[in-house]
């Protein structure tokens, strides 16, 4: 929505907002924007990118502290017989595991990713609501640290696994602060998610600039958007469900307590109404981030937009009706619907690695780190897809629930296809985020450790699982074979591989900001609107008037006006462009490189012919 | 749009330069939710009849979540085809306004400064949620901390100037 004719006030710059040369709208902004500096700016900005900012720094703290946990079960289990923590730490700690990851972890990056990047793709200055995005962001902190501090509690945290099952869950047989605090978490935490799928959703329909129609969106915000859509129908149902729980454990409530008429399997329906979008929550907005570095990487366009965007609403809309996929070995639920259902969803997944493999095919490859985390995730994704429509399958799922091959298969899906995107956006938007590049080795080396340290970890539990060793349990014996003593030790030592991944990208973080050389706007030659904007962005977020949006990739356009297919479908404007491209640098040609960034032309219309 | 004089940047658009986009019909938007929502409906009814049909009967939780699911997409899609054009053609009047240079608060975009209010309301709604199982030791300072923050917060969000 922002074509500015004037910058606006850069929050480190208020010498530009009082200046001989300033206009009123500069002094209005001047006052409605100058922030706090140091801590007191992270407490109190209500600025998309720094929210977005603390949404990413806070959840790859709950990163680490979930990963140390996932550290000590694989310890537990990398011999037979061994007894390092007891079997009630165990069970809070895959509990905590689980919860973290999949509430505090890789949904809350996404949604600092999507505070950080939608305003800016779209052409806006903030969110639609920058003061109900900081109550998220505070609820979200605060739910964390309500979950977390069942571990301080005389009983110790959660231990009735992430989803919690009732009856196992209840106040008889789970006693203790640790879960009452998990409850409250989960609540809050819903309501969280909800206020921000708001601001999301209302920042996409009513803040893009003019020209960027729905088609035209950066398929990451297109994917925030049905992501936003799968969070206003599903966490409700979890923070309704919480509550119910939080009821019968303190109330005497009795929803979930079949002794007094209750329905103990209403809580796994509830529960999995969510918990299956939830995936599709958690892997989406990386779906989209690995598909702008593609487009970017290969110097392409994303090969069939619409075909991804419908694939991408496809999968939102049967996500919605696979939940009970989950509870095939109850026995209690309509087996044809579900299985069918879910195998459904193969299909747009499978059109989405058509359209990832055609904008790589024939493109002008650039193997940087971003690019080499990309890939990392399409090989892994695919894996947990596949065992996905195996398990989709009653008759296989009846005999694998429950297993290790659960487990490998849903750590292919969420690791593979939502932290290898994870890092692969880390490192394509550092430069956007704060002005400098990460070291290249250090991220291949990072890129090694945890590829070779994923697959050690998870894919022998495929093999595991098919073996018949249970998920969640606390040791095995020497009794149970040999090949169960050698794989355990495999994941074992892969997971410390995997762990010790993380080393060189703190590494590379703090060299980063100590030495790091500047980036310039447009290191990569991206195509989208966040890289019109400076590097990092002010407040306003863009210091240059809009180019003229024709495409999904403005910046491209711009850049390029010599692309073929921008002079096909617009010929009338590829003189315009090639103008106001004289005056823009932001190209990946030699010597536009480190803090060349992108150039200060105009708007097309603006530049005389 | 806008009543306002357009900027120099927006004196020479294309008519067909705007976010909505078909121009006439339903927009983009609205089919969205549209979709998925008679999608949603759609599975809702098929749940329903074969889950009837079933040896288990009605499962109610199920048709209930879709029906919501259904209902509450098809409303905000019907909602989205009457009020999205009005919506961003708002927005973009308060843009036009201050590259206009207005300063009037009411007639430009919003940009709100800083506020302490929303982590106090993040930690008083914990607390207080918390402090049901942990006592009220916890819970009063929560409940306290929240509605003074939810006070303040309303009364700096009126000021605006």
């Amino acid at each position: 929505m922002t074509v500015l004719d004037e910058p606006p006030v850069d929050e480190h710059d208020d010498a530009g907002a009082t200046g001989p040369d300033a206009r009123p709208a500069d002094a209005a902004h001047a006052t409605a924007r100058r922030e706090p500096r140091g801590i007191l700016r992270w407490v109190t900005s209500g600025d998309h990118k720094t929210i977005g900012l603390a949404y990413m720094i806070t959840a790859f703290v709950f990163y680490l502290i979930g990963g140390l946990m996932a550290l000590g079960i694989r310890g537990q289990l990398a011999q037979p017989d061994q007894q390092i923590i007891s079997t009630g730490t165990y069970n809070q700690l895959f509990t905590m595991h689980g919860t973290i990851m999949l509430l505090f972890f890789l949904g809350s990056f996404a949604f600092g990713l999507g505070n950080y990047l939608i305003p800016l793709m779209i052409g806006a200055r903030d969110l639609a609501f920058p003061r109900l995005n900081q109550i998220s962001y505070w609820m979200y902190v605060t739910a964390g640290v309500v979950t977390l501090s069942g571990f301080f509690t005389a009983d110790g945290a959660a231990s009735f696994g992430w989803f919690a099952y009732t009856p196992l869950s209840d106040g008889v047989r789970s006693p203790g602060l640790g879960g009452d605090l998990w409850v409250a978490g989960v609540a809050l935490v819903g309501v969280s998610g909800i206020l921000t799928a708001i601001n999301f959703l209302a920042t996409v329909l009513t803040m893009r600039a003019p020209g960027l129609t729905m088609f035209r969106m950066p398929i990451f915000v297109w994917n925030m958007l049905v992501v936003s859509v799968l969070v206003l129908v599903c966490f409700p149902v979890l923070t309704a469900a919480g509550v119910m729980l939080f009821a019968d454990r303190h109330f005497g409530g009795n929803i979930f307590n079949e002794a007094n008429g209750g329905v103990p399997i209403l809580w796994q329906h509830l529960f999995w109404f969510f918990g299956h979008p939830e995936v599709y929550i958690l892997i989406l907005p990386y779906f989209g981030v690995v598909t702008e570095i593609f487009s970017t990487f290969a110097r392409k366009p994303v090969f069939g937009y619409k075909g991804f965007v419908f694939a991408t609403i496809s999968i939102g809309a049967l996500s919605i009706g696979v939940w009970a996929h989950h509870m095939y070995a109850t026995g209690l639920v309509l087996l044809p619907f579900f299985g069918i259902v879910t195998m459904l969803i193969a299909v747009p997944t499978g059109v989405k690695f058509v359209n990832w493999i055609g904008t790589l095919w024939g493109g002008d490859l650039h193997f940087d780190s971003a690019m080499v985390f990309a890939l990392g995730f399409l090989l892994t994704f695919v894996l947990g897809g596949v065992t996905g429509v195996m398990l989709a399958a009653p008759s296989l799922d009846f005999h694998l629930t429950d297993s290790y091959f659960v487990v490998a298969h849903f750590h292919y899906v969420l690791f593979g296809g939502g932290v290898f995107g994870l890092f692969a956006g880390i490192y394509y938007w550092y430069p956007k985020f704060t002005g400098k590049k990460l070291h290249e080795g250090w991220g291949y080396t990072h890129f090694v450790l945890m590829f070779v340290g994923f697959n050690m970890t998870f894919f022998v539990q495929h093999i595991l699982g098919m073996n018949g060793m249970p998920r969640r349990t606390a040791s095995y014996t020497a009794a149970d074979g040999e090949l169960w003593a050698n794989l355990n030790l495999i994941s074992s030592v892969g997971a410390m591989i995997l762990g010790a991944s993380t080393l060189p990208f703190l590494w590379n973080v703090y060299r980063t900001w100590r030495k790091g050389e500047p980036a310039g706007d447009n290191p990569w030659d991206g195509g989208t609107l966040e890289w019109w904007a400076p590097s990092p962005p002010g407040h306003g977020n863009f210091t240059r008037p809009l180019p003229r949006i024709r495409s999904e990739r403005p910046v491209w356009d711009v850049n390029h006006p010599d692309h073929v297919s921008l002079a096909e479908e617009h010929p009338t404007e590829r003189s315009e462009l090639a103008n106001a491209a004289s005056g823009s640098g932001g190209g990946r040609a030699p010597g536009r490189g480190a803090g060349g960034g992108s150039g200060r032309s105009g708007r097309s219309e603006e530049v005389e012919p | 749009m806008s009543d306002l004089p357009p900027s120099t940047n927006q004196a020479d658009v294309p008519l067909d330069y705007d976010r909505v986009e078909p121009e006439h019909g339903l927009p983009t938007e609205s089919k969205l939710f549209l979709g998925i929502g008679s999608f949603a409906l759609l599975l809702c009814v098929v749940y329903f009849v074969t889950t009837t049909w079933s040896d288990e009967g009605t499962e109610w939780a199920g048709v209930a979540g879709l029906a919501a699911a259904a209902a509450f997409s098809l409303f905000f899609g019907l909602f989205l085809r009457s009020a999205l054009r009005g919506i961003q053609s708002d927005v973009e009047a308060s843009e036009r306004a201050a590259e206009a240079g207005s300063t009037d608060p009411d007639e430009v975009l919003y940009l709100p400064e800083t506020s302490v209010w929303p982590i106090g309301i993040g930690v008083g709604a914990s607390l207080t949620l918390a402090g049901i199982p942990l006592g009220y030791w916890v819970m009063i300072p929560g409940v306290a901390l929240f509605a003074h923050s939810v006070i303040g917060f309303a009364r700096q969000s009126r000021d605006r100037t």
